[in-house]
């Protein structure tokens, strides 16, 4: 449902397994560690000497996704299990629920990353993944919607 | 067996140094790497840059042990003048890790044994890089730190689908009362382990004494493994644990 609610509650992360399916790993997602969706666009400084006021153009964008899951080595699905195979690459995809679990017209951010980092540290005494993607391949991610 | 699932605490995390299990002396650790380095592939017709995998990553940043200078198994004792050579951590489900528990193992150079204090509490902290060139430091546990004094066939682990790109494990003998054993890992295509596993690894340890050893092959890796632990005289306690290298 559109609107102003979309809230961490309803947020869901998939990612594929190293063999190309789509797991979802909202269960294992720690509260608060993820940074998913968007562009950072590179300011390219264009400051001449006699200008008055700094400005600036648009360069390369940048799209990285970081993410902490718990160590779960359930079969198939768990979050450990999934990222183990790192590094790889797969679809990732990322849905922001309206007041419930995302559904057909929801916001989502979709495209092929790379996972590069599967670190395992302690955080709260649980142990966890400290997942890092970068986009992959030539076709950036994207905004979509939920279909 | 293992209680795979989402319950792996610092609680019941456990640390195997060459011959020594030094959990009980064990007091933090940082971050156990597993990461690559981002290439960069951005052409300049495209608009959002993106990467590949370059080289990869192992190793523990600050270990840190209490300052325990009992012989043989104290932590200052094991990790003073920078001698590890064999690490590996097992991550119990909510118990102490069993066979089938992740691991992280690795052969390594031990960087540090600085010593400080925690808390008024005298402590040594160390860091381990990896020494070899197996590619993957996750596995899992195929003989978990439980005493022995009979053959011993360890359950079989459903390790997933067959690899093809070699293999690394670690063996840690942390107590022995002077008898003989043999230690090897078998593979299966099946699981039934009844006559059509092959062995897998063989270690030279003969479990007469405290030792660590490490052990990288090449080749396929079937999907279940198991760890046998052949008694020809005495007790032992035995922790084993593998990896499976990556493609990448």
């Amino acid at each position: 449902m559109a609107g102003k609610n979309k809230v961490e509650r309803y947020f869901r992360i998939s990612f594929d397994d190293s063999s190309g399916n789509p797991r979802d790993l909202s269960a294992d997602l720690v509260p608060g560690s993820v940074k998913a969706g968007g562009v950072v666009w590179d300011s390219v400084d264009m400051l001449g000497v006699s200008d008055s006021v700094r400005h600036s153009l648009w360069g390369w964008g940048s799209s990285p996704v970081e993410a902490k899951f718990f160590l779960n080595d359930t079969a198939t699905t768990g979050a450990h299990t999934v990222l183990k195979s790192a590094p790889y690459a797969g679809t990732l995809t990322a849905q922001w629920g309206g007041g419930a679990a995302p559904t057909t017209g929801d916001p989502e951010w979709e495209g092929e990353y790379v996972l590069l980092a599967a670190d395992i540290s302690f955080d709260g005494g649980r142990a966890v993944i400290n997942a890092k993607f970068e986009p992959y391949g030539s076709t950036p991610p994207a905004w979509g919607t939920v279909s | 067996m293992a209680n795979p699932g989402k319950n792996k605490t610092l609680r019941y995390l456990r640390v195997f140094c060459d011959g020594a299990n030094l959990s009980g002396d064990a007091r933090a650790v940082g971050t156990l790497k597993n990461s690559c380095d981002a290439v960069e592939l951005t052409g300049w017709g495209e608009s959002i840059k993106n990467s590949t995998w370059g080289w990869r990553t192992i190793g523990v940043d600050g270990f840190a042990a209490l300052i325990n200078d009992t012989a043989v198994s104290g932590a200052l004792t094991v990790m003073q003048d920078s001698g590890i050579d064999v690490v590996t951590f097992a991550f119990g489900g909510g118990d102490e890790p069993e066979t089938g528990d992740p691991a992280y193992l690795m052969g390594t150079t031990q960087l540090q044994d600085m010593v400080g204090w925690d808390g008024q509490a005298g402590n040594v902290t160390a860091n381990f890089d990896s020494l070899d060139e197996a590619s993957n430091p996750i596995g899992v546990v195929l003989s978990p730190a439980t005493s022995v004094s009979a053959t011993t066939n360890c359950d079989s682990v459903d390790n997933g689908a067959s690899s093809a790109y070699g293999w690394a494990a670690n063996l840690h003998v942390i107590a022995s009362d002077g008898g003989t054993w043999a230690f090897t890992i078998e593979h299966s295509s099946t699981g039934a382990f009844a006559g059509e596993e092959a062995t897998l690894a063989t270690f030279a340890a003969d479990g007469s004494a405290i030792a660590s050893e490490r052990q990288t092959g090449t080749g396929t890796v079937e999907e279940y493994l198991r760890a046998v632990l052949t008694r020809t005289s005495g007790t032992v306690t035995a922790v084993i644990a593998l990896s499976r290298n990556t493609a990448a």
